[in-house]
Formats: structure tokens, sequence, C-alpha cells
């Protein structure tokens, strides 16, 4: 069942084109695996399923609705960068969460910053970069979200916490759930992506099925991802 | 919005606490020298001095939080978490301004409250400050619409401020110079809403006018220029609130 919808989407910024006429359709229940160089729009399109961006032109609809409220109690996303105030506790963070969201697993959550060994009386603003990205993490994959949006999950995280945060992933999402993960680490999402889109300048240069690129063009993820930006 | 206000508070109980223990303790060596005489009249005037600078550095600082809230919301990463949240721009903007106005009522009432505990100590002392006569209704009442006008006053100002910046985080945000056009923007809506307040301030023939009442002079508002107020503030807020949901590009 088709999910996300992207039609005809266009984004311009001051001098340049984030977006454009971009067109793009995610179905349910799948693990999508956004890929694309820097400034190629990952981050511009994830911005606007969650609705902190709004297209030039073009629209963007979740099971028929148009970005806005309603949408927003359908995502949970979380941003590349720290989006938690410096100042609360990571046990506040939960209460944060709990409180604006109504999806939102508090039993759920304190299991996964357990098993990312984090202590809930550490202050957000006290935490390395992989603890943060890992306390994120946690915090909006505890949501029943209809789609899970993962803006760089992996960035600036250490190889054996990179590790815990895809068994999260792969461990915290059911089957009616969706992800959109965005990454250059292709190498390390590869072995749970269901559908990969490949993004260059603001538009879909190729997308399918990860399992049926790898039979019909004989390589890996990592490999294609090279073959299809060798020139940019 | 209940959630914003607990979160706004949250952060911020500790500075507000620390506020309140500061002037209460002024404010108790302030009536002690009154009621002992101990360093004369200059020592009352100090404390006073010392009362009211802090009071109006802490307005102003306040001033400049309140300002600072919307300013985090929308220019830094942390206003990422609010904008996708299922909360309206309507919802979004009202919990802050209801945070807003709250904090301002409860300085008040706790400034009225300290006001009044320390009339009826000095009333134990000097007998003849006591207020024999009743005071009139009608003299509450003005005194309260005064005090709510300087309360939309400030609300509108806000709105003005918040609108400009929204500005800089919606229609202007793809720009080229969207922030500079932004200020301009809030200049032209505070001359617009100068003009619109001066000019039907005139249509209604009074806006502001002193009574008279014994020997006291009192401020006071019509119900014209009340309303106004009312109207001025709720156009503000729809126009913004309408921005944050349906235009926001942070």
């Amino acid at each position: 069942m088709e999910l996300l919808k992207v039609e005809n989407v266009t984004k311009k910024y001051i001098t340049k084109k984030a977006l454009e006429n971009m067109n793009m359709t995610i179905e349910e229940g799948k693990i999508y695996g956004l890929l694309g160089p820097n400034g190629s729009g990952k981050t511009t399109l994830m911005k606007m399923i969650a609705g902190l961006i709004q297209p030039s032109s073009g629209k963007i609809e979740i099971m028929e609705k148009k970005i806005g409220k309603e949408s927003k109690q359908m995502v949970s996303y979380m941003p590349t960068s720290n989006h938690l105030p410096k100042w609360m506790k990571i046990e506040q963070c939960i209460g944060y969460y709990d409180d604006y969201f109504e999806d939102f697993d508090r039993e759920k959550a304190k299991e996964l910053i357990d098993f990312m060994g984090l202590k809930e009386n550490l202050k957000v603003g006290a935490l390395s970069t992989g603890m943060l990205g890992r306390l994120k993490l946690s915090l909006v994959l505890s949501r029943n979200a209809k789609l899970y949006v993962l803006d760089e999950p992996l960035n600036g995280i250490d190889p054996i916490s990179r590790e815990k945060i895809m068994q999260t992933i792969l461990n915290a999402c059911q089957e009616e759930n969706t992800v959109i993960i965005s990454s250059h680490l292709v190498k390390e999402l590869e072995t749970i992506l269901d559908e990969v889109i490949f993004l260059e300048k603001g538009n879909v240069v190729l997308s399918g099925n990860a399992e049926n690129f790898r039979i019909e063009k004989g390589m890996s993820m990592d490999e294609l991802y090279r073959e299809v930006y060798k020139d940019a | 919005m209940l959630k914003i206000i607990k979160y706004e508070w949250m952060h911020r109980f500790k500075f507000f606490l620390a506020g309140f223990v500061v002037c209460i303790l002024l404010n108790i060596e302030l009536v002690r020298n009154i009621i002992n005489k101990n360093q004369g009249h200059q020592g009352t005037i100090l404390y006073v001095g010392i009362l009211i600078a802090l009071a109006f550095a802490f307005g102003i600082g306040l001033g400049i939080d309140h300002i600072r809230r919307m300013y985090k919301s929308l220019f830094t990463e942390e206003g990422y978490f609010l904008f996708t949240t299922p909360l309206s721009g309507y919802g979004i903007l009202g919990g802050k301004l209801i945070t807003i106005i709250l904090e301002c009522l409860g300085i008040t009432f706790l400034g009225g409250i300290l006001f009044f505990i320390d009339y009826k100590i000095l009333l134990n002392r000097f007998p003849e400050i006591e207020i024999t006569s009743e005071i009139p209704a009608e003299i509450v009442i003005n005194l309260f619409k005064f005090f709510m006008l300087i309360l939309f006053g400030y609300i509108t100002l806000l709105l003005m401020i918040y609108l400009a910046m929204v500005l800089a985080r919606s229609i202007f945000s793809a720009v080229r110079y969207g922030k500079l056009l932004s200020f301009i923007f809030f200049i032209m809506i505070a001359q617009v809403v100068g003009k619109i307040t001066s000019y039907i301030g005139k249509a209604t023939e009074t806006v502001v006018y002193v009574e008279m009442y014994g020997d006291a002079h009192f401020p006071t508002v019509t119900n014209e220029y009340f309303l106004l107020q009312i109207c001025i503030v709720g156009a503000l807020f729809m126009i913004t609130g309408y921005l944050i949901d349906r235009k926001i590009n942070i």
C-alpha cells in the first residue's frame, strides 16, 4: 500500500534548487535507503516529509493527507543535528517525547536506552556524539509511528555503536512500519535495506529493490553507489 | 499548549525562584530599615533604589528571554522537535504567549502580595498611613483595565517581533536578505499598528483620559480602545500562527 507520495516537488533556495520536479512513492512495511552525495537533496526531502520545510511547488502526501498536524502524528523524524534541549536529562527527554506524542511507548524507550548503554540521569549536553546519536534513535524508535525518517543516523558514530544502532532499527521496527534512512555509509546499511533510492542534484536517478539490483547488476549496494556517482 | 508551558517553566523555574528570593530578602531588609530607622533616610533610599534597579534589570532580562524563546525555536535545531510535533502553528504560538502572560500576571500578583504584606507590617508601626476611606469599585476596575492595557501593549510588541522572526523563517527564507526584509517589515508593522491605534483613538474621541477622585489622579481607558487592542492582538496572532502552521521553512 502506498504510504508516501512525492509529486513534482521542487524546492528552490536563493542560489540553487535543492529538489527539482521530484517524483517518488514509498510503500508500507519496507526499509528504504535514501542515498546520494552531499547536496543531492536527501535532508531537504526528509525535512519536507517531517513538515519543517515547504516545497516551492508540487505536493507531498502521507496516506493521502497533506503534510501538517495529521501527518506529523504518523511520522517520527530524527534529524542529523541535536534537536534535544541540552539542559535536559535523558529521563526528562523520555517525558518530553511522552508528553508530545500519543504513540510514544515509555517502556520501550527505557529498554532501548538501557540497551544502548545510556544512563537516565545524564544530561544531553554532557553526551558524546555517539551517545547522543544512540539517545536520539532510542527516542525516535520508541514511537509507534507509521513512518520513521532517519537522517544520517550513523554520522559520527563509532563502529560498535553503529552495530547497536543497526540492530536497534531492525528490532524496533515491526513489519507494518516503514523506515527511510539516509546515509553515506552504504556498506553498513546494505544488510537491512529493502529498497534503495539514489538521488542526484535534487532528483531520483535510480530506485528499486536492493536484492534485485544485487542480482541484476551483480554488485553490492556500495559498489552500485560508486558506479552511480562516479562522475559526481 | 499546556506541554509548552510545562517545558518553558521547567527550564526557567530556578531563575524565577532566585529572583523572587532576592526580591523578598531585599524587601524584608527595606521594611526592617524603615521600622528601625537604622541607617536613616539614606538607608531606605538605598534599599528602594536597589529594589527598583533589580526589578528593572529583571524586567529587561525577562523581556529579552521572551523574545529569545521564539528565536531559539525558529533559528536553532531545538525547533526541529517542536515543529515536528502534531501541534498546529496556532497552538505553538498560543502556548508560548500564554506562558508569557501567566508569568507577567504571576509577577504582578506576587508584587502586589509583597506590597500588601509590607503595608500591613508598616501599619503597626505607622498607623497614620492607614487608608480609611473605601476605594470605589470604579477605580479598581479602571486600574485593572490600565494594567491589562499595558499587558496587551507588551503582547502586541512581542507578536510584532515574533511575526518578523517567523517571516524570516517562512516567506522570506528563500529570499536574498530575508532577515533584513523581516526587520524592515517589523518597522512597517509597528508604524501601521501605531497609525491604526492613533486613527481609531481619534475617531472614538477619547483614548485615555484622567479622572479625578479626591486628590488622586487615575488613568482610565475607553472600552472602544480596549477592544481595538484586542483586535490588533488577534490579527497579529492569526497571521503569525498561520505562517507557523503552513509556511514554515526551518
